[in-house]
């Protein structure tokens, strides 16, 4: 089981979690962008998600469009527990490597 | 679909519902879209538009790159299996790249040669701006040239001064003439030309000056090689040339060697134009620059201000044609433009440089390349659909762990490709040894068309070499690619019965009988040319020229000479005459009754009284010329039976003792008739002869031998012409030789469509070992059960090869009937040809026949020996 992820990968997945139930593209993009206030632009965010369903961290599946006219096709995601894992993966070497280290960066602004 | 929402912009929706994996796993048009739409509400439609343009270009550059990087994964995967499969498939490995080989080597013989060719005058800065001037001739007595490619004196001149965008024009006539510098002459060959050749061509010089070379009347620009033939190594610059009847001529400066090729071929000296008059007062030259006679001796380049300019002048040519055109030839003669790159291997032109090359005869050789290509790439089809037999499963498998259709095809595409790359490699050795063995050709020798082997130093060929590759690999591996991804996986896995639509053994069986039809036709075609040639080598002439040698006269005296020669012990006999019949020169001024009527084209020579008896020509009626009668030499003719028919005289002995008109007005009366003799080569028919006895146009001397030995004679007769002439050596010409010589080119062409019809023939065979190979490897089994039920070996190699000679022997009926017909087709061009023999057809056939059951038995007899207990155990 392969559970390095960028940290691209681990933002997104994040925010596809943030998001339970209504991630979809525009708005992991949005809350992307809500959370570490800069854009990301949806050519790299669809590859980082796709890399992400390669892993198996990500489930997609795709909602129907609205009846009503202008009903637009939605693929919503959904983290797998490999995705859990990987992000409790990342959140343990995080503390481990942070450990004792957060005085180092108390004097920065 | 765009109209759906009303707000993104067509093509953009339409990119991004193009790309499709990504519209696929995240709904990406929808979700741009979307998004769209809140910032049309929030911002306005401008700002949305430009986000929407952003955002699609983003995701399709992003798309684009991530393609990338799966594509060169898949592409090492491509490889690998490549690899493995020709590894696995040696045989059909080597066959394809051997048959790819030899028919890739030939296409790229030819780009070289075209290229090479093409390459000529490449290297004139100017090169762009130069166009050659042409006389455009409707009444010619060849149907495949054009025109003159000369024009008259005064053209050049009178484009220079009234036509506002030429920028400079030159005058250019051909030169030779005798140097007597060293104890014999040496002839040196070149052009008389205006001060501004150097202007126009980039000829470098390495000593004089450009500008003034050519200025003054005799000055002479020498080639480095002929200054150093005459000078050494001391400067030449300054010094005196004197050439045999134009004069004493200064050095003017020295042309540094140009390696690449031109048009003008290489010339040993350059004169100024302005000589030329001093020569015309001295009678030393004909046809006058500013006479329209000149038509037939002077080449006009001009150099146009702006590249464009060359559809302008096009334009104006009628005009000037009308204006400089004589009134009695305007209907005839028209000038017209061909651009600098376009004389070589373009238009047909009487009196064209040495070194230009017609297209007409390149017609045929891409086409001879393309069939090759064509036999190659069927040999591939043939055996890939055969070999997918094999290769069902696989493919079946694939598709079932997920791989789409294009992936197959470009699966093997790329298979295709790397054989090709294979072949092509081998072909580049291949024609290393290819082109000096073409060169060696004698036709291609007296020709001037060798290959370069410099041109295989260009890069950019290999870039040309590389694209064909891909062509070819498309043309041949296009449809087993598509054939073989059609499968569907689950009937693919079952087995190749259960494939069906359309019969891949029909495809297989056209595509091989196409390949047998074409190397039958044109083993049949090579056959009746040869055929042709022997049946030329032995034909009956009517003159007898085996034993001749002609000696080129000069200034010497007939009568005294004649004596000298006759002295000597191997001579059987003397006589005279103005050209050589058969190999010389020919003059054609016309025959007719009485000046009313139109001419009948008649040909001309002069000959002396004993020139009849010498060749062994037969009198039918009349007399032979005699030094007796004192008019003989002004008002006697001699014609042939033709002319007798042409000129309407009832028989031969009626027209002894009426007169006739010869050209325009000589009046001659016919004192005999003889019997008619081929004069010209055996391709053109026997057409009216008149003969006339005009000592002062004696240029040869015939001598009939009896001796056997070539050098013998030759010494003899320099010693002879010693006695006369010191300075020139002796012209000395056997007819043998020029026989041999005419031969030869009939033969270049001959073994050039041999070393074809020899490719198409091996190509042939590669693909029917490859098929033979695979049955009986298909067929092991079968085999074995057969024997074991009691086949014999003959009976099993004979149950194998019965396809194949079957699928012969149905290409033989259509190729031997077409075959014939189209050989006799093409013999319609030679007047003198024999009766096509039919049991060349048969013979063919044969001949096929043996090789073909030579190649597949050497696989079914191996595959019929095989011993049944072993074949059988295995599985």
């Amino acid at each position: 089981m392969m559970l390095d992820l960028t940290k691209r990968e681990e933002l997104v997945l994040l925010s596809v979690c943030r998001l339970s139930g209504n991630a979809y593209i525009v708005t992991v993009r949005k809350c992307l962008a809500e959370v570490t206030g800069q854009s990301i632009n949806y050519g790299s965010l669809c590859n980082t998600l796709s890399s992400l369903v390669r892993k198996g961290m990500v489930d997609s599946r795709e909602s129907a469009p609205k009846a009503k006219p202008g009903g637009r096709r939605k693929v919503l995601y959904t983290v797998t527990r490999e995705g859990k894992e990987a992000l409790k993966h990342a959140y343990e070497m995080q503390k481990l490597v942070w450990e004792g280290m957060d005085v180092i960066i108390r004097g920065v602004k | 679909m765009s109209e759906r929402h009303g707000t993104t912009p067509r093509i953009a929706g339409w990119i991004l519902s193009r790309l499709k994996f990504y519209d696929d796993q995240f709904a990406i048009r929808d979700a741009i879209e979307e998004e769209c739409e809140e910032i049309r509400k929030k911002e306005g439609r401008i700002r949305s538009w430009i986000w929407i343009w952003y955002h699609t270009l983003e995701i399709a550059c992003q798309y684009i790159f991530w393609k990338f990087q799966w594509s060169g994964i898949m592409i090492k995967n491509y490889l690998k299996i490549t690899f493995r499969t020709l590894k696995k498939n040696k045989a059909f490995s080597i066959i394809n790249i051997c048959g790819l080989a030899l028919s890739m080597s030939i296409c790229l013989m030819i780009m070289i040669f075209i290229k090479d060719q093409k390459s000529s005058d490449g290297f004139h800065e100017k090169k762009d701006r130069i166009v050659r001037i042409y006389t455009t001739d409707n009444a010619i007595e060849h149907p495949e040239v054009k025109g003159w490619a000369t024009t008259p004196g005064f053209l050049a001149p009178y484009l220079s001064d009234n036509i506002p965008f030429v920028e400079d024009a030159v005058r250019v006539r051909m030169m030779g003439a005798n140097v007597l510098k060293t104890k014999t002459a040496i002839t040196i060959g070149g052009f008389y030309a205006d001060p501004s050749f150097f202007n126009i061509f980039s000829f470098p010089l390495r000593d004089g000056n450009a500008k003034s070379a050519l200025v003054e009347p005799f000055s002479i620009v020498l080639s480095e090689e002929t200054a150093y033939k005459f000078f050494g190594h001391a400067n030449p610059v300054d010094q005196m040339l004197t050439l045999e009847s134009l004069g004493d001529f200064k050095v003017t400066g020295i042309l540094r060697d140009v390696s690449q090729k031109s048009h003008f071929s290489r010339f040993d000296a350059l004169i100024s134009f302005s000589t030329i008059h001093s020569l015309e007062n001295k009678q030393a030259i004909r046809s006058p620059v500013n006479a329209w006679s000149s038509m037939s001796r002077y080449y006009t380049y001009v150099l146009l201000e702006n590249i464009n300019d060359r559809s302008a002048l096009e334009r104006q040519l009628p005009e000037i044609s009308n204006t400089l055109v004589p009134e009695q030839h305007r209907e005839r003669y028209e000038f017209k433009l061909q651009p600098l790159s376009r004389i070589n291997l373009g238009l047909n032109l009487a009196n064209g440089m040495p070194g230009t090359q017609h297209s007409f005869e390149y017609v045929f050789i891409p086409f001879l390349a393309m069939l090759v290509i064509f036999l190659s790439c069927f040999n591939y089809i043939i055996l890939s659909i055969a070999r997918s037999l094999k290769r069902t499963k696989e493919i079946g498998l694939r598709k079932v762990v997920g791989s789409r259709r294009g992936q197959v095809i470009r699966l093997f595409l790329s298979e295709t490709f790397t054989i090709t790359i294979l072949a092509l490699i081998a072909s580049c050795l291949l024609i290393l040894w290819l082109i000096p063995a073409f060169n060696r050709i004698d036709a291609i020798e007296t020709a001037r068309m060798q290959i370069n082997l410099e041109q295989m130093k260009d890069p950019s060929l290999y870039l040309i070499f590389i694209a064909f590759a891909f062509g070819v690999s498309f043309l041949a591996g296009i449809y087993p690619a598509l054939y073989l991804s059609s499968f569907q996986p689950v009937s693919a896995l079952q087995g190749v019965s259960r494939i069906k639509g359309f019969s891949r053994l029909l495809m297989r069986k056209v595509l091989m009988g196409i390949q047998f039809t074409v190397s039958l036709v044109s083993i049949i075609f090579i056959v009746y040319f040869y055929q042709l040639n022997t049946y030329w080598t032995r034909f009956d002439t009517g003159i007898a020229m085996d034993n001749i040698v002609n000696v080129t006269l000069r200034d010497v005296n007939v009568e005294t000479f004649r004596n000298e020669v006759k002295k000597g012990s191997h001579c059987a006999g003397v006589s005279f005459s103005s050209a050589v019949p058969v190999y010389g020169a020919h003059h054609r001024p016309g025959v007719r009754r009485d000046k009313t009527i139109e001419r009948r084209p008649a040909y001309y020579y002069s000959i002396d009284p004993d020139f009849i008896p010498n060749l062994h020509l037969e009198l039918i009626a009349g007399r032979n010329f005699s030094d007796d009668f004192s008019t003989d030499t002004e008002e006697a003719v001699i014609i042939n039976e033709k002319a007798v028919h042409a000129l309407d005289f009832g028989s031969p002995a009626e027209a002894v003792g009426q007169s006739i008109i010869l050209g325009e007005q000589t009046e001659v009366t016919v004192i005999g008739v003889i019997k008619d003799f081929n004069y010209r080569l055996l391709e053109n028919p026997i057409e009216p002869l008149a003969l006339r006895y005009r000592p002062q146009e004696f240029r040869y001397a015939n001598i009939m031998y009896t001796h056997d030995v070539k050098e013998d004679i030759e010494t003899w007769l320099t010693g002879v012409w010693e006695k006369f002439d010191r300075i020139h050596p002796i012209q000395i010409s056997f007819v043998g030789d020029l026989e041999e010589r005419h031969r030869n080119q009939i033969g270049g062409t001959l073994k050039i469509s041999m070393w074809a019809c020899g490719f198409v023939i091996v190509i042939a065979l590669f693909g029917l070992l490859g098929m033979a190979m695979y049955t009986s490897e298909m067929k092991v089994r079968e085999i074995g059960i057969r024997k074991v039920l009691g086949a014999s070996v003959s009976g099993v190699s004979l149950y194998l090869s019965k396809g194949y000679i079957k699928l012969i022997l149905i290409s033989a009926a259509f190729a031997l009937p077409g075959g014939y017909y189209l050989s006799e087709s093409m013999m319609q061009f030679f007047a003198f040809r024999p009766r096509l023999s039919l049991w060349v057809l048969p013979g063919t056939l044969a001949f096929i026949l043996i090789l073909a059951v030579m190649t597949i038995s050497s696989q079914t007899v191996k595959a019929a020996l095989a011993n049944p207990v072993e074949t059988l155990r295995t599985e």
